[in-house]
């Protein structure tokens, strides 16, 4: 693991040490490279896990995630760099070196063999996201959305420090490792109730969970692109990640316990699904499109079945994707039009005609659209809650139909229909935008062909 | 026909020099179907033009067209030579480097299930005492291209095993165990 995490704190002092007119091409080159040796990761095996060492360990669950963060830095940089260019020197390069912390905590966070560590590494991923979010946020409100992201986070997460500790007197160990074998059911009291919850809140905070989800839009709408595509494609699934490795030790009481967020995820999804439709922010519609589809994740990783957990697992993959790519598209008009309301910015097709086929292919991607990950992601996920309870179908289908819906909407107000008079004078594409949707694109359709890799333990 | 196609343009005539306040030559139209009069405005001056600039929502920024001192502009810098090298490296890297071969290497991974699927079955026939010959064909099924190759090590293997097996005594629940620990 030292292959992935040593490079990647190295690019900290290449950025600081390159030339000016070289920090951007270094730093892309050497992010490429890393997320190329991460590749390595995907070759699980054994049946059980990867031991790099005592304090890293990577399994079929964490090298997809492992190898989406990595792939997620140059594209990150890549979409950062024309909102950068009037910026200092020094401030560019402050910018680099917080996703390359950002891009450190989150590839050890997944690879984290022991709890405590975990925790400490999902907690350290907030001071970078924070920094971010507020220093290179453009609107005023971008300091009420950090103060929500942090405080929302840190409240959920509170309690499971208390919950770890205690675990640990309990068991003597917090390694994943051994956690997998320790087959003792925890006792049905009211205090295990309250491990329960306490376990599980930081991550349902960070999903986000309807009801614990108001930091979401703020805090990705006022971030700028690099903050939004880390938060939308990576940062949620971190809550999803903890989710699936912690539910192995909260047995039997998950079968009872996860009934009141199954009903809040399954509502909540279609709330949210409505509410896109009624978005007027184009970031914002594509925040919330992102708590729709991180509900059905919640719903697949309570209901504790094979099929589901792979379905979770590459609805994280597939989501994080599409999602990113989304936001890339997104700021592309925003570069342009310096506004995010969709109506101000339509008829896209006539004059951007190749972004209008990227809009295109995201937008399907979006909805769900056959052969695609997120396909399989959200058909396992329906599949084991019909099997889990009948009625969730008619939930389940509504959700679909309104991501369908407002997937359209957005593809419809963007890009059809005759554009508007201010407008006829913005600038082409450039490479660099069409090359960022492309390496957004191309992983996902080849997982298409090939997705047993983003499958998760139990394929 | 003709005369409410005239009037029809010089109704648009009027309309556009009124819009972008080019003073209109004081022309009017009469009908002579019908009582239809054309006049330009009576209202002095011009309507302002559509405001273009003042409408976004972060109205302090000052829009460089990169295309503009290098057209060949990619987006990733001012400087031309920058930019291209930029370019060069993010699909070099990007797409021939890491796209190319890591799609290569992935989807040359072994499938672990599958083999870890083969051997099970091959342990459990082992175990259920079937013979060498038909541990063979059971290997041989699944791997038909490597029969010339591998066909001598699979039999000596399936005859050592079967020697090894027959000096075992085990009953059904043994057999399971010893199947699934192999696995």
């Amino acid at each position: 693991m030292l292959k992935i995490i040593i490079p990647t704190i190295m690019l900290m002092p290449l950025t600081w040490l390159s030339k000016k007119n070289m920090i951007w091409i270094n730093t892309t080159t050497y992010s490429l490279l890393i997320s190329l040796i991460s590749l390595s990761l995907l070759n699980q095996p054994s049946n059980n896990s990867l031991n790099f060492s005592l304090m890293f360990f990577s399994d079929p669950l964490s090298a997809p995630l492992l190898v989406l963060t990595t792939w997620l830095l140059p594209l990150m940089l890549m979409a950062s760099q024309h909102h950068l260019s009037k910026e200092p020197l020094i401030r560019k390069k402050l910018y680099i070196t917080m996703l390359t912390m950002l891009q450190t905590f989150l590839i050890m966070t997944f690879t984290a063999t022991e709890l405590i560590s975990f925790y400490i590494l999902f907690e350290a991923t907030l001071v970078p996201t924070l920094i971010i979010i507020t220093r290179w946020g453009n609107q005023t409100e971008r300091l009420n959305a950090g103060l929500y992201f942090l405080f929302y986070t840190l409240m959920g997460s509170l309690p499971l420090l208390v919950a770890l500790i205690s675990i640990q007197n309990l068991t003597g160990s917090l390694n994943f490792l051994l956690i997998q074998y320790w087959n003792q059911a925890l006792p049905d009291s009211w205090s295990n109730i309250f491990l329960w919850l306490a376990c599980m809140m930081a991550f349902m905070v960070k999903m986000p969970l309807y009801g614990l989800h108001l930091w979401l839009p703020k805090a990705h709408v006022e971030a700028p692109i690099a903050g939004s595509m880390v938060l939308a494609a990576i940062l949620l699934k971190l809550g999803g990640y903890g989710m699936l490795r912690i539910t192995t030790m909260l047995n039997p009481q998950t079968s009872f316990m996860a009934y009141p967020f199954l009903m809040l995820s399954l509502w909540g999804m279609i709330m949210t699904s409505s509410i896109c439709l009624r978005q007027t922010d184009l970031k914002s519609l594509i925040a919330y499109s992102s708590v729709s589809h991180m509900a059905l994740v919640i719903v697949a990783v309570l209901i504790q079945t094979p099929w589901s957990y792979m379905g979770a697992t590459a609805l994280m993959i597939a989501h994080g994707l599409t999602s990113s790519m989304l936001f890339c598209l997104a700021n592309s008009n925003y570069e342009r039009t310096h506004s995010r309301t969709m109506i101000l910015a339509r008829g896209l097709q006539t004059l951007l005609p190749l972004m209008a086929a990227w809009w295109l292919l995201a937008s399907l991607t979006n909805l769900a659209l056959p052969p695609s990950i997120n396909l399989i992601g959200e058909l396992f996920v329906v599949m084991s809650s019909f099997s889990w309870s009948n009625i969730t179908i008619i939930l389940m289908g509504a959700n679909i139909t309104i991501t369908a819906l407002y997937s359209l909407y957005m593809l419809i107000t963007t890009q059809r229909g005759k554009y508007t008079h201010h407008i006829n004078s913005i600038k082409p594409s450039f490479t660099r935008e069409n090359a960022l949707m492309a390496l957004h694109m191309t992983p996902l359709l080849l997982l298409s062909l090939n997705p047993k890799i983003i499958l998760g333990f139990t394929y | 026909m003709a005369a409410g196609l005239l009037g029809l343009c010089t109704r648009r005539l009027l309309a556009a020099a009124a819009t972008r306040g080019i003073p209109a030559a004081r022309v009017r139209w009469e009908s002579s179907s019908s009582r239809a009069v054309i006049a330009p405005s009576a209202v002095v001056g011009k309507r302002g033009p559509e405001p273009t600039t003042r409408w976004q929502e972060d109205p302090d920024t000052e829009d460089e067209n990169l295309y503009e001192k290098n057209p060949d502009s990619h987006g990733y810098d001012k400087d031309p030579a920058v930019d291209l090298w930029n370019m060069r490296v993010v699909f070099f890297f990007g797409f021939s480097i890491v796209l190319v071969l890591g799609s290569t290497f992935v989807a040359y991974l072994p499938d672990y299930r599958w083999s870890r699927n083969l051997l099970a079955l091959a342990v459990f026939a082992f175990f259920q005492g079937a013979s060498p010959r038909s541990l063979h064909s059971v290997f041989m099924f699944y791997y038909p291209s490597h029969h010339t190759e591998n066909c001598w090590c699979v039999c000596l293997s399936c005859c050592v095993m079967s020697s090894q097996r027959d000096h075992l005594d085990l009953n059904a629940a043994q057999i399971e165990d010893r199947s699934k620990r192999a696995v």
